[in-house]
C-alpha cells in the first residue's frame, strides 16, 4: 500500500463501516448517553501534526480520523471542539466533551480524575539536535537544555532517562523548533512522528533513538461507563478489522512503525501491507 | 555701572505677525530705566503681544528689541540668560500646580541660579514676606485665593533679582476686592526704582503709577506720553474714546 | 449541594490542590513575575517616553516614525510580537541576551507596553497647560529643564489612573514569557498553574494564581488611587 494512501480509499472504507453500523446497529447504542444527544462530541488539538490538528478549516489526522471511525461504530455524529491542552480532561470530566481525540498519555493524576479507555497508542519519542552540536542518545542530555512542550507527561519520562538535563518547556513545536535551530536550547524532545518529520524537513537536524513514554488512550467521565464500554468495544473491533493499521499507515512516514505492544494488546491487529 | 541714558527696553521698528494677520505695526518705543510704563488700549490693540516680545515669548518678524542696551533680538542672544533678566507675571498666575508655594518661588533659583536649597529657601522666604504671604509656603497654589497666588507669582519673579518686569493684566482675571491689594504690592515695587512694563485696564493705577502711558490700538502706538498729559489732554480722537468708554 | 456547583468547586476550587499550588506559585512564580513586570515596566516607560515626546515632535519625519511604531505594536497580536522579537531576534543571529529568556521576554513586552504608554503620556503631557510651560522658561529656564521639571511631573500625574491600569495589563501580560521556553525555576505564576494544571487535569491551579494576580494588582490599585487623591488635595487646603 502506498504511503499516500487516499482520501477516497479512506472514505470509501469508513462509509461501508457506516453501512456496517446502520445495518447491524445495536440497539444499546442507539439510546447511548452522551454530552448532546445523538452526537459525540470531541475535544481535538489544532496545532499536534499528524495526530490531531487542523487542514484546510478541517480537523483531522490519525487520532481524529480514528474518532470519526469511532462514531460511525456507535452510530453518531461526531462534533470536533477544538480547546487548550491543560483545559481537555478537566472539560471531559465535567461532562462538557464526551472524549479527546488526543494522544492523552495515561498518568496517575489523570486517572484520579477521569476513566480511560483501552490504548489507542503508545507514546514513543526521540530527541532532536542539531548536526553541529549532535546529541545522539537521549541519555546524553544531562546538563544540556532541552526543549519540551509544555505540561507534556515526555517531561518526567526525560528528567528520568537524563537527570542533569535542564527542561525549557514551550507553548508548541514551532516554538521550540525556532530555539533550536537559534541555538537557544540543545535539543528538543518530541513524539516520534514529529520528530521524524521535523528531521526530514530540516537537514541541519538529526534525531536519537526513540524511547517509549506511555500509554495514550481516550479519557471519558467517571459518569458515563456506558460510553466508556461502548468505546472500548468500537476500538476492539476497528484495531481488529485494520481501520487502525490503515490510518496509521496513511499518517505516518513508513519509518514510523506501530509499537509491538498494541499488537500484543489487540491479538489480531493486521500488521501494514509491506511494499 | 549702566550708562544713565541707556533705556531699560528699547523697540526699534517692532513688527509681529500671526499667520497673515499683522499684530504690530512699526513699534518703536523706549521704556525709560527705573520708571513704571503703563500700556492701555482695547483689547485685540497688540498690548500683549508687545510685552511678550519684550522677552521674546513671541518673535517679532521685522525690527529690534534691546533690553538695557543689549540687542535681545540678536540670533547670538542667549535666551535663557537674557530671561533671568527679565520677570514676567501673568493675567492667570501660572504658578507649578505641583510644587508648594515655597518650591514655587525656590525652583528657578536652584535649577538656573544653582543656589544650596537652603540660600535658596531663605531668599524665598524673604520674597513671600514682602508680598504678605509669610506662613503660606507650604501651601499648594490650589489652597490659595486668586490674589494670595498673584503674590507668589510675584514673589516668585522678583526672586530672580530681574532688572525689568512685565505685568501682563496681573489684576483682570481677580475679583474686585483682591486687586486692591495686588495694585498695592506693583505699587510698592514701583516706589522701588526698578523698570516695569504693565499692560493694564487700570487707569487709576496708571495715572498715579507710571511715568510713562502708552496708548496702543490695532498694532499701533497711537500716543505715548506722560499720564496727566493722555488721560487730561487726550490729541487723538480714538483715545479720547477709548477712554469715554472706560472712565 | 447542586451538581452543578459541586463540579464548580472541585474544578476550580479544590483546596488541597489549590493549596499545594500556592507554595510553588508564591516561592518561585511570584519573584518571577515581580522582576519581568518591574523590568518590562522600566522599559516601557523609558520607550513610552521617547516615543511620546517624539509623536507631539513638530517635524514629520520624527512624528512619522513615532505615529507607525505606535500602530504596529498596538496592532499586532501580543503572542506575534513576543515571538518577533524573543525568537526572530536569536533566529537572525543576534542573540544579544545569550540564553536569557528574561531578557528577551522584557524587552519584547516592553516595546510593547511601551507604544500604548506613549499614548497615556502623550495625553498627559499635552495636556498641561501652555501657561505652566511660559512660567518656567521666562524664570530662564531651559526647554529640557522646563520638561524635566514641569511638564513631566504635571503629565505624569494626570495619567496615574490609566498608567495604573496599563502596570495591570503589564503583570498580566508577563505570563505571555511561557512562548519563549521556560526552564522549571524560570516559570512565572502564571506558567506553574498551567503545568499544575495539565498535571493534576484540574484548574483550580489557575484560580489560586489568579488569586496572587489579584493579591499583587488590587492593592496597587489602591496605593496609587490614595497617591493620587493626596496629591490633589493640597495640604492645607480648605477648598
Amino acid at each position: 500500500m502506498p504511503i499516500v494512501s487516499t482520501r477516497r480509499t479512506t472514505l470509501a472504507a469508513l462509509s461501508c463501516l457506516a453501512l456496517a453500523a446502520l445495518s447491524g446497529s445495536p440497539a444499546a447504542a442507539a439510546d447511548l448517553k452522551t454530552v448532546v444527544s445523538g452526537q459525540l462530541t470531541v475535544a481535538y488539538r489544532t496545532d499536534d501534526k499528524p495526530v490531531s490538528f487542523i487542514e484546510n478549516g478541517k480537523p483531522t489526522g490519525y487520532i481524529v480520523e480514528f474518532a470519526q471511525a469511532i462514531g460511525k461504530e456507535l452510530g453518531k455524529e461526531v462534533e470536533f471542539v477544538s480547546t487548550n491542552f491543560e483545559s481537555m480532561v478537566p472539560a471531559v470530566k465535567n461532562e462538557q466533551y464526551d472524549t479527546a481525540a488526543f494522544g492523552v498519555l495515561v498518568t496517575p493524576e489523570r486517572e484520579a480524575m477521569v476513566d480511560f479507555t483501552t490504548p489507542v497508542g503508545y507514546g514513543e519519542a526521540r530527541l532532536v539536535s542539531r548536526k553541529e552540536a549532535p546529541i545522539d542518545k537521549v541519555q546524553a542530555a544531562g546538563g544540556k537544555t532541552v526543549a519540551v512542550t509544555r505540561g507534556s507527561a515526555l517531561i518526567p519520562l526525560l528528567n528520568k532517562i537524563a537527570p542533569d538535563v535542564t527542561v525549557r518547556e514551550f507553548p508548541n513545536v514551532a516554538a521550540s523548533l525556532n530555539a533550536l535551530l537559534a541555538g537557544q536550547v540543545d535539543g528538543l524532545f518530541t513524539g516520534l512522528a514529529t520528530a521524524d518529520r521535523l528531521v526530514q524537513q530540516q537537514a541541519e537536524l538529526m534525531a536519537s533513538q526513540a524511547v517509549t513514554s506511555g500509554i495514550a488512550a481516550f479519557p471519558v467521565a467517571k459518569t458515563n461507563p456506558e460510553l466508556l464500554k461502548a468505546l472500548d468495544d468500537a476500538i476492539d473491533k476497528l484495531m481488529k478489522d485494520g481501520t487502525y493499521t490503515r490510518l496509521w499507515t496513511k499518517w505516518n512516514p513508513p519509518s514510523v512503525e506501530i509499537p509491538e505492544d498494541m499488537y500484543a494488546e489487540y491479538p489480531g491487529m493486521p500488521h501494514p501491507e509491506q511494499k | 555701572m549702566r550708562e544713565p541714558h541707556v533705556p531699560g527696553v528699547r523697540f526699534e521698528a517692532v513688527d509681529k505677525f500671526f499667520g497673515a494677520h499683522q499684530v504690530l505695526h512699526d513699534i518703536t518705543l523706549d521704556i525709560p530705566r527705573g520708571l513704571t510704563t503703563c500700556i492701555i488700549g482695547p483689547s485685540g490693540s497688540g498690548k500683549s503681544t508687545l510685552l511678550r516680545c519684550t522677552n521674546l515669548l513671541e518673535r517679532p518678524q521685522r525690527g529690534k528689541i534691546f533690553v538695557e542696551g543689549t540687542e535681545i533680538t540678536a540670533p547670538s542672544t542667549d535666551l535663557d540668560a537674557l530671561r533671568t533678566r527679565i520677570g514676567m507675571v501673568f493675567q492667570h498666575f501660572n504658578l507649578f500646580s505641583h510644587l508648594s508655594v515655597l518650591d514655587n518661588v525656590t525652583l528657578a533659583l536652584r535649577k538656573v541660579r544653582r543656589m544650596k536649597r537652603p540660600e535658596a529657601e531663605a531668599l524665598a522666604l524673604e520674597q513671600l514676606d514682602a508680598v504678605g504671604l509669610k506662613g503660606f509656603e507650604r501651601r499648594r497654589p490650589s489652597a490659595l485665593s486668586g490674589g494670595q497666588q498673584q503674590r507668589v507669582a510675584i514673589a516668585r519673579a522678583l526672586a530672580m533679582k530681574p532688572e525689568v518686569m512685565l505685568f501682563d493684566e496681573a489684576t483682570s482675571a481677580l475679583d474686585p476686592e483682591l486687586v486692591k491689594g495686588i495694585l498695592g504690592v506693583m505699587r510698592d515695587l514701583a516706589a522701588s526704582g526698578i523698570t516695569m512694563l504693565v499692560v493694564t485696564h487700570e487707569m487709576r493705577f496708571a495715572r498715579e503709577v507710571a511715568g510713562q502711558v502708552v496708548f496702543m490700538d490695532q498694532g499701533r502706538i497711537v500716543e505715548h506720553g506722560p499720564p496727566d498729559r493722555l488721560f487730561d489732554a487726550p490729541e487723538s480722537p480714538r483715545l479720547t474714546h477709548f477712554l469715554d468708554q472706560v472712565l | 449541594m447542586p451538581i452543578g456547583l459541586q463540579r464548580i468547586l472541585d474544578t476550580f476550587f479544590d483546596p488541597q490542590i489549590m493549596g499545594q499550588a500556592f507554595g510553588t506559585l508564591i516561592v518561585t512564580g511570584l519573584p518571577n513575575t515581580l522582576l519581568l513586570s518591574i523590568l518590562a515596566s522600566l522599559i516601557g516607560m523609558v520607550v513610552g517616553l521617547f516615543v511620546a515626546t517624539g509623536l507631539m515632535a513638530p517635524r514629520r519625519l520624527i512624528r512619522f516614525p513615532c505615529r507607525t511604531y505606535v500602530d504596529i505594536l498596538r496592532g499586532l497580536p501580543h503572542v506575534l510580537t513576543i515571538y518577533l522579537i524573543g525568537q526572530g531576534l536569536p533566529l537572525a543571529g543576534l542573540s544579544i541576551f545569550g540564553r536569557d529568556t528574561y531578557a528577551y521576554a522584557a524587552l519584547a513586552i516592553g516595546l510593547i507596553e511601551g507604544a500604548y504608554m506613549a499614548e497615556i503620556f502623550r495625553a498627559g503631557l499635552q495636556s498641561v497647560e501652555r501657561g505652566q510651560v511660559e512660567a518656567a522658561r521666562t524664570l530662564g529656564m531651559s526647554g529640557a529643564k522646563t520638561f524635566v521639571y514641569i511638564v513631566l511631573p504635571q503629565g505624569i500625574r494626570r495619567v496615574l489612573p490609566p498608567l495604573t491600569g496599563q502596570f495591570i495589563l503589564v503583570i498580566k501580560g508577563t505570563s505571555l514569557v511561557f512562548l519563549l521556553g521556560l526552564t522549571t525555576s524560570q516559570r512565572e505564576i502564571f506558567s506553574i498553574a498551567q503545568d499544575w494544571a495539565i498535571n493534576s487535569a484540574n484548574l483550580s491551579p489557575l484560580t489560586a494564581a489568579g488569586i496572587l494576580y489579584l493579591a499583587l494588582t488590587v492593592p496597587m490599585t489602591y496605593a496609587v488611587n490614595a497617591w493620587d487623591r493626596s496629591m490633589r488635595a493640597a495640604p492645607g487646603s480648605q477648598r
